[in-house]
């Protein structure tokens, strides 16, 4: 080839790679703006906000990693005052296991856990998307979690393996992802181009990556669909790729590598949802047993699996925890945790002053740890109130400080007496209260409590009723009536 | 494992980003390494690898055709080099004929000749079990078997030599840019170039490059969105009314020639990149005066290839009006049959060609009564497309019930209709406008000043730099693409 001609195409390249450059920048700046931002994904952008802002305050110990089923199947507050341990769900709605690896990867530039927990949904769950539109929502949720992610290099590794060639602009640029917004949400475009900043949340208190979608069970009419149907997954079908098990491989790999713990545990569907489940869970099992990994099947314990209230009302292939049925698993699994994973640094237990300062206004915290009177969320603490002949550990009055209800809760151990031959399910626990009202005047009144029976750890029995009117003053002697 | 990979990641259009990977190494694997002197049949094996990977993509057995129409071809064009006379050669070009179309039937046609054949007996009451091949339509199969049957019947005229070089002859027959959807090329304009090594021109390198961005723009930005709507108005032909019957009247026809015309300029533009000169396919015939003048603007080498093929030889058996008359109408009957084997395609040729036979003296004579007056070439124009557009609603209608259905809705009243009631936005809607506008604008600057793009890619750097910057933002930012919109194939890979 002659000289010139070698330097002519030399000169074509380089002016290709310089117009390449002046409309990749252009975009770049877009991006960074956020000028076709579309908001956050169910806390998708906040997670990780959140991660970053007090990974040096708030030491995570538990990560869990998944998908939806994982951020409102679980609560990490009740889950890490079970544990004694900071939970955090790094979870990202329709991702599978193959990005739950790189959350993780990016997760390690900011948190040392101790132990990584894995939900299973997304394991081998996507890959039987046999239909367009499924498929493009997978890739939707898929493309919105990798758009929250900041690791620039990470990003780039984790691209090819994550998305199709055709799909790595979209990827890349969220301006090219949601170019459309100019013409269908016009007013979206404005909002963000006279922001001041592109969006990224900031938190006053640390947020565990919880996010409660279900607050109601499956209804009768869908009960009888799923009978008709003869279930609505079919868990003969829900196979694990290969190449989702070698996802799973790697992940336990990079805890052996890194040097923490892994675990995986599977959610539980409605048993008329998901019929043929052990077929589900021996392809599961072939995966996790070779490789060692300790995991937890709740759709193995009927004994919930016909309760309707704990599942999510839905004829889609997808059926999550309600917020009854998180808190359902919560206890269990945190049995699971501390039974299975020895040598678990519980700052909880300890006495960390730090985590309890973090956790001592947050849910479940009273169910398992002595109030603290200088807790935001405390209302009222009486200590030793006599029930009967016996006595009370602790009576806590206290508010949500996200929802602002108000619960009582009263805690005494598990007596080894007479009373252990009662069900605590069949007894109330009757507490009388005064309190004073809004207009400043004194009543009395007689409040029942009974048993919340998703915190059994087998040590402590919380009894708990919501009060939302007035302020307590005084407790007297409690006693115990049957239902 | 590494073909499948290779296959896997060329599942490509010509609006994919693979693609545009796939066009930039064999740019780079064409110029740098493989076009030195002397390595001509290096550098068409390049080519026609590539091809064959670009086709396979799709279904790789169907390479097979491709492969078998190629040989045949060339074998029969061996056959035939130094035979003198005519009659000599024709055994070897019915050859050619019976294997070219014999397949193009077997795989376009033959259910669809069955099933009629079927429904003709069932009127007599001879209704039995139904017969039918099923066989996948490969993409492609209408452009490339004329396109090498184009050299056979070049040959038996005489109009050119046979190639000696198989492998030019392949890569002739399946090169990648045109291999899909045309332009349907003669072998005596092509195949010299794949005979010899051509320098690299920089010029004409940059203005492939801008004929294909613009291709890109107009299939993205322009054609795409409408394609928004003229899919869901034929979608559902009982709910159009008049009101919506004009608009897809207006925009089916933009759509099909703004999707076919940009699919021509991306294989225009990618070959010239590439050195190799492919034939313009479209010449604004949006503004035609009278119908003669838009075939002679519309889809330009299939016009062309009738013309020379199928009109001139029937054309010459007899003299007078009628006889022309008919070569006409079986030109178009043929026309829409090429286009897809359903009667609404016959209905539309037939229309097309009615239209050439009756109408056309009369526009003619107004053209020449009134000669260079605005006002006649305004109303030819209008008369032409408005005939040329309505006739489109058979091209598009799925079936002849469909089509009448739509041509029933003018006759509905005016409704209130709203973007919404489709799905789609008012922002979209004003898109799709200012899109048509700008195409309109586009071409009339074009008919006045058919030079332009030579002028504006030989004048000033920094405008075309920004023109071509301007066409990718363009793309990029108001192009209808999308994860939640269904990619549009390019229309013509269905034929």
């Amino acid at each position: 080839m002659e000289q010139g001609q070698t330097k002519r195409i030399l000169t074509f390249l380089i002016e290709g790679f310089v117009g390449l450059i002046l409309i990749l920048a252009p975009i770049r700046w877009a991006d960074q703006r956020g000028l076709f931002d579309n908001g956050s994904d169910e806390n998708s952008v906040e997670r990780w906000a959140s991660l970053r802002q007090y990974q040096d305050r708030i030491p995570v110990d538990v990560l869990i990693l998944g998908n939806s089923h994982a951020y409102t199947g679980l609560s990490p507050e009740w889950l890490s005052a079970a544990t004694g341990m900071t939970c955090f769900v790094l979870g990202f709605r329709g991702t599978d296991v193959t990005d739950h690896y790189w959350v993780l990867r990016e997760a390690l530039l900011h948190v040392k856990p101790q132990l990584v927990l894995v939900e299973t949904t997304g394991i081998g769950f996507r890959e039987e998307a046999d239909n367009l539109f499924i498929e493009r929502m997978s890739l939707v949720n898929q493309l919105l979690a990798f758009h929250a992610r900041q690791d620039e290099l990470l990003k780039a590794e984790s691209l090819p393996e994550l998305f199709e060639l055709e799909d790595f602009l979209t990827a890349w640029s969220p301006t090219v992802m949601n170019h459309h917004l100019w013409w269908t949400e016009p007013e979206k475009v404005r909002e963000n181009i006279y922001r001041a900043e592109p969006y990224n949340p900031t938190f006053k208190r640390c947020y565990f990556g919880g996010y409660s979608r279900f607050s109601s069970g499956v209804e009768d009419t869908t009960l009888v669909a799923y009978r008709e149907l003869g279930g609505v997954l079919r868990g003969g079908e829900q196979y694990v790729s290969e190449a989702h098990a070698n996802e799973v491989r790697r992940v336990v790999d990079l805890g052996r590598e890194v040097g923490f713990n892994v675990g995986f545990f599977t959610l539980p569907m409605h048993e008329e949802f998901l019929v043929e489940s052990e077929a589900r869970s021996a392809f599961l099992r072939e995966v996790f047993e070779p490789l060692g990994a300790p995991w937890i099947n709740f759709q193995d314990s009927t004994r919930w699996l016909s309760n309707p209230d704990l599942f999510e009302n839905t004829l889609t292939r997808n059926q999550h925890l309600t917020v009854e049925g998180a808190l359902t698993v919560n206890q269990p699994l945190a049995s699971w945790v501390l039974d299975t994973f020895e040598g678990l640094d519980q700052p909880g237990l300890r006495g960390d002053s730090s985590w309890h300062a973090t956790f001592m206004d947050r849910k479940g915290y009273h169910a398992y740890f002595p109030a603290q009177t200088n807790s935001p969320s405390v209302k009222h603490v009486a200590r030793d109130v006599k029930l009967q002949n016996k006595v009370l550990d602790q009576v806590v009055f206290h508010q949500d400080y996200r929802t602002s209800e108000r619960f009582m809760d009263v805690t005494t151990r598990i007596p080894q007496s007479w009373l252990t031959k009662l069900d605590p399910r069949e007894l109330v626990v009757v507490l009388p209260i005064v309190i004073q009202t809004g207009e400043g005047q004194e009543r009395s009144g007689k409040l029942n409590l009974r048993l919340n029976d998703h915190v059994n750890d087998g040590k402590n029995w919380v009894f708990q009723s919501r009060m939302n009117a007035g302020e307590i003053l005084r407790v007297g002697a409690a006693s115990l009536a049957r239902k | 494992m590494m073909l499948q990979a290779l296959v896997y990641w060329c599942i490509m259009e010509f609006n994919s980003l693979t693609f545009a990977v796939f066009l930039l190494v064999v740019f780079a694997v064409h110029w740098f390494m493989l076009n030195r002197r002397g390595w001509t049949m290096a550098r068409n094996l390049f080519l026609l690898a590539v091809s064959y990977v670009f086709y396979g993509a799709w279904d790789w057995r169907f390479l097979s055709l491709i492969a078998f129409s190629s040989a045949v071809d060339f074998w029969v064009g061996l056959r035939m080099d130094g035979l003198v006379t005519k009659s000599e050669r024709k055994p070897w070009l019915v050859v050619s004929l019976v294997v070219n179309l014999g397949l193009l039937a077997a795989f376009k046609y033959f259910d669809f000749f069955l099933d009629s054949a079927q429904d003709l007996a069932a009127l007599f009451g001879w209704d039995g079990e139904r017969l039918r091949l099923n066989w996948i339509l490969p993409v492609g199969i209408s452009f490339y078997t004329f396109q090498t049957l184009s050299y056979s019947l070049d040959l038996y005229h005489g109009r050119m030599k046979a190639t000696r070089d198989p492998v030019a002859f392949f890569a002739f027959v399946a090169f990648f840019p045109q291999l899909v959807a045309g332009p349907i090329e003669r072998a005596r304009n092509l195949l010299p170039h794949f005979e010899r090594i051509s320098a690299f021109d920089s010029k004409a390198v940059r203005s492939g490059l801008f004929l294909l961005l613009w291709g890109l723009f107009k299939k993205v930005v322009l054609a795409d969105r409408l394609a928004l709507f003229v899919n869901q108005g034929y979608a559902q032909p009982d709910q159009v009314d008049a009101h919506t019957f004009l608009i897809l009247l207006v925009f089916f026809p933009w759509q099909l020639y703004l999707d076919f015309s940009a699919y021509s300029d991306i294989a225009i533009g990618a070959a010239r990149m590439l050195g190799f000169p492919l034939t313009t396919n479209f010449r604004q015939p949006m503004f035609p005066l009278g119908f003669a003048d838009f075939w002679r603007r519309w889809h330009i080498t299939l016009t062309r290839w009738f013309r020379d093929y199928l009109y001139a030889p029937i054309r010459k058996k007899r003299a007078g009006k009628w006889w022309k008359g008919v070569s006409v109408m079986v030109v178009f009957f043929a026309t829409g049959l090429w286009h897809g084997a359903t009667w609404n395609f016959v209905v539309w040729g037939l229309v097309c060609g009615l239209s050439l036979v009756f109408l056309e003296p009369l526009l003619g004579k107004l053209l020449v009564r009134f000669k260079g007056q605005m006002w006649v070439n305004t109303v030819v124009i209008c008369v032409t497309v408005l005939c040329m557009d309505s006739s489109l609603i058979w091209f598009r209608s799925p079936d002849i019930s469909t089509a009448i259905e739509l041509f029933g809705a003018m006759g509905k009243g005016w409704g209130a209709w709203s973007p919404l009631d489709w799905g789609l936005t008012q922002g979209e809607y004003r898109l799709a406008w200012m899109g048509l506008f700008l195409s309109i604008a586009v071409d009339i600057a074009l008919l006045r000043k058919p030079d332009l793009p030579e002028r504006f890619m030989s004048g000033n750097g920094m405008k075309r730099w920004a023109l071509s910057w301007l066409l990718v933002m363009g793309i990029i930012l108001a192009g209808s693409y999308g994860i939640n919109i269904n990619d549009e194939e390019f229309i013509y890979f269905q034929f």
